[in-house]
């Protein structure tokens, strides 16, 4: 069975082309244009398998997500990438910090973000 | 006439009293002055409506290209899974054509063996049917034999009747067994006549079987040359169902491989069209700059408005260029800024880290 993945940013481009790279590397992918909108997916029952954020989005940020997903129960060991232009040590080390799995500077290839996957998802 | 108001000259002389003149020219100045900053203000409005429109046009255009370039991947993909389909399709028609041109060959080969089986038995029989045409043949002599025997049979009874008869009462028993003779010769003669004609008929007869083995001869090698024939027909068309699967094969490879190459060039360009969100990102960056720019100069359009003599609160727009410093999320930016404003880049260092990391 396909494994789910959670795509969350606020531009409709990256959604689009990040979504359809991902559905060509045969995975099931569900969008969310901000955080507080992926985190009320998550509290209405959505398991994704991955989550992939951006960082800087309106409503809620992508660091405020991540740790308020880290909050819910039974998403502490959910494996959550970054997918953001920023680039700078600290905000990643703050990533880190507050639970992200890895940090992917935009823009990433397909070949490279479905490498990334296989390496945090198991059994892909 | 005076108004009272206290000039300096711009070389930092005595300040002295200025004339109506001159104030009038000073106010007229600052006018001026606050109409070109009052003016920025619209200005940066604009500039950023065109940067917010440029954004809005380019996403519309990226995602049209994102939308053409996700039908173009599913056209392809709906492709190679319909070609998947005809190659499966056009494999097992090939298969099931090869298992019956076979099952065709093997049904000539056994046809074959039954026509050579019925050529020796056509060609036994005629040898057979000859052998008894030639011993039917060899009994005409002894029918002939027989007749010169009645002939002679009955010679000797007319004698022995003729010395019957002129033995007179003493002969008569002899005259009855010349009469016998006779009859005997008579009768041998019939059945001669009788068996001449049985054997004309069995002759007739073998003659016809053994026309008709020659005519099943001839049709035998009809046959033969009508298998041969048909087998040939099987060989070129089971080699040529070969070289058209073989073909097609060729050609759904080579097709997967276009496909494959379309697919690959479709995931570049949806990889590619991520420019548009970084670019967002740096015009809103600039509309940011424009906004404080215009912010300041509103500002320093209100200090204008205060008195001639008061020290005038007036920054340049160096803060601007520290605050969107700090803002920067990209290492191009801070790349950018440094270019053309100098400055230490260690605030926006990413001290080399990779554009993927793992925690």
């Amino acid at each position: 069975m396909a494994k789910s993945i959670l795509l969350v940013d606020d531009s409709a481009t990256m959604l689009m082309s990040v979504k359809s790279i991902l559905e060509i590397g045969g995975f099931k992918v569900e969008t969310s244009s901000d955080g507080l909108q992926a985190l009320n997916k998550l509290k209405g029952g959505s398991k994704p398998d991955l989550i992939i954020t951006d960082i800087n989005m309106p409503n809620m940020g992508g660091l405020e997500f991540i740790q308020s997903v880290r909050a819910l129960p039974g998403f502490r060991f959910l494996p959550i990438l970054t997918l953001t232009t920023e680039s700078q040590t600290a905000k990643r080390d703050e990533g880190r910090r507050l639970g992200a799995t890895g940090w992917l500077v935009k823009p990433i290839s397909g070949p490279d973000l479905i490498k990334v996957i296989k390496q945090v998802l198991p059994g892909v | 006439m005076d108004v009272g108001r206290r000039g300096g000259d711009l070389s930092g002389g005595t300040p002295r009293v200025l004339t109506a003149a001159e104030d009038g020219i000073l106010v007229e100045n600052r006018e001026a002055l606050q109409a070109v900053l009052a003016s920025v203000s619209p200005l940066t409005d604009l500039l950023q409506a065109h940067l917010t429109r440029t954004s809005k046009t380019t996403e519309a255009a990226a995602l049209a290209l994102l939308q053409r370039l996700t039908d173009v991947e599913t056209d392809a993909s709906r492709l190679l899974v319909s070609l998947g389909v005809a190659r499966d399709k056009a494999t097992l028609l090939n298969n099931e054509a090869q298992t019956l041109i076979r099952e065709s060959r093997l049904r000539l080969a056994e046809m074959d063996v039954y026509r050579r089986d019925r050529e020796r038995q056509t060609q036994e029989d005629r040898v057979d049917i000859q052998r008894l045409f030639e011993q039917v043949e060899q009994l005409r002599p002894m029918t002939e034999m027989i007749r010169e025997m009645t002939i002679q049979t009955n010679m000797l009874g007319i004698n022995a009747a003729i010395q019957a008869a002129h033995a007179g009462p003493v002969g008569r028993g002899f005259a009855v067994v010349a009469g016998e003779m006779r009859a005997l010769a008579t009768q041998v003669k019939s059945g001669v006549v009788r068996i001449e004609a049985s054997l004309s008929g069995v002759l007739g007869a073998v003659q016809r079987r053994l026309d008709a083995t020659w005519r099943a001869q001839s049709q035998v090698g009809a046959e033969a040359a009508w298998l041969t024939t048909l087998t040939s027909s099987m060989a070129r068309l089971s080699a040529n169902c070969e070289n058209s699967s073989g073909e097609l094969n060729a050609l759904a490879e080579k097709t997967y491989q276009a496909v494959g190459s379309i697919r690959s060039v479709v995931i570049e360009a949806l990889e590619d069209v991520q420019f548009q969100d970084i670019a967002c990102q740096q015009i809103e960056q600039v509309k940011t700059g424009l906004a404080m720019c215009g912010h300041s100069l509103r500002e320093t359009s209100g200090e204008l408005d205060r008195d001639h003599f008061e020290r005038l609160e007036i920054r340049t727009l160096e803060h601007v260029a520290v605050a969107l410093h700090a803002t920067y999320a990209m290492q191009a930016q801070y790349t950018t800024h440094h270019a053309v404003a100098g400055g230490s880049s260690a605030a926006g260092d990413d001290h080399g880290r990779p554009d993927i990391e793992l925690f």
